[in-house]
């Protein structure tokens, strides 16, 4: 069984973090929610989902980052 | 010097938080992508039989890409999680619980106990026979 470095889980959490933001840029950048017009469903949902996966993803990656300097501290003594 | 496992390792020694942190983020973008997938229909926007239009297209592509990466992730953090979990190093021997010691016979114990007044009772005897002269005929008596 292997185990795998901080940088495996920290890259992890940032490609969360980018397919979020991904997400929630989607309707302007496709073409699909133009800026004066009232939000369609599709536009509600995905910065919904991509936020949520954006703030996940960033949670997790400080998380983990925390976690690890712990760590690091409790090993230095 | 050995260091102390640190407060939150596995049976291992190694840090349990940012694998399980890790391994509940993926099993919720597996999650988010299924809904990504399922979205268009769920919500209306993608009418049955039409052509998708792009918003499906979108959401269906990054779900898609979600969930794969997602429950790929998953497995390989969850056999990282149960690696951490497994203790290292060789096992300890295993340790039997001591035979109970037999309790003390009951003949020994008034040996012990008898054994200073037979002491006591010699000494008499000797101090006796000393007091009657060393002298005396009758082989039954000690010297």
């Amino acid at each position: 069984m292997r185990t795998f470095p901080l940088a495996a889980y920290a890259g992890f959490s940032l490609l969360i973090s980018l397919i979020g933001v991904w997400i929630v840029i989607a309707p302007t950048a496709i073409g699909y929610q133009t800026a004066p017009a009232p939000w369609v469903a599709a536009t509600w949902n995905d910065t919904v989902v991509g936020g949520v996966l954006t703030l996940a993803g960033l949670a997790l990656l400080a998380a983990q980052l925390i976690s690890a300097v712990r760590g690091s501290r409790h090993r230095a003594g | 010097m050995t260091q102390p496992a640190p407060r939150h390792a596995g049976p291992s020694g190694l840090p349990l938080t940012v694998p399980t942190l890790a391994l509940f983020a993926s099993v919720t973008t597996m999650l988010a992508g299924g809904w990504l997938v399922l979205a268009p229909f769920a919500l209306g926007y993608q009418p049955g039989g039409a052509d998708w239009a792009d918003p499906t297209i979108a959401d269906f592509t990054t779900g898609l890409v979600l969930l794969v990466v997602g429950a790929i992730v998953t497995v390989v953090f969850a056999v990282s999680v149960v690696a951490r979990l497994r203790p290292t190093g060789p096992r300890p021997a295993a340790t039997y619980a001591a035979a109970p010691t037999p309790a003390e016979a009951p003949d020994d114990e008034l040996v012990a106990l008898l054994k200073p007044l037979v002491a006591a009772l010699a000494r008499d005897d000797a101090a006796a026979a000393n007091a009657n002269g060393a002298t005396s005929a009758d082989p039954t008596v000690r010297s």
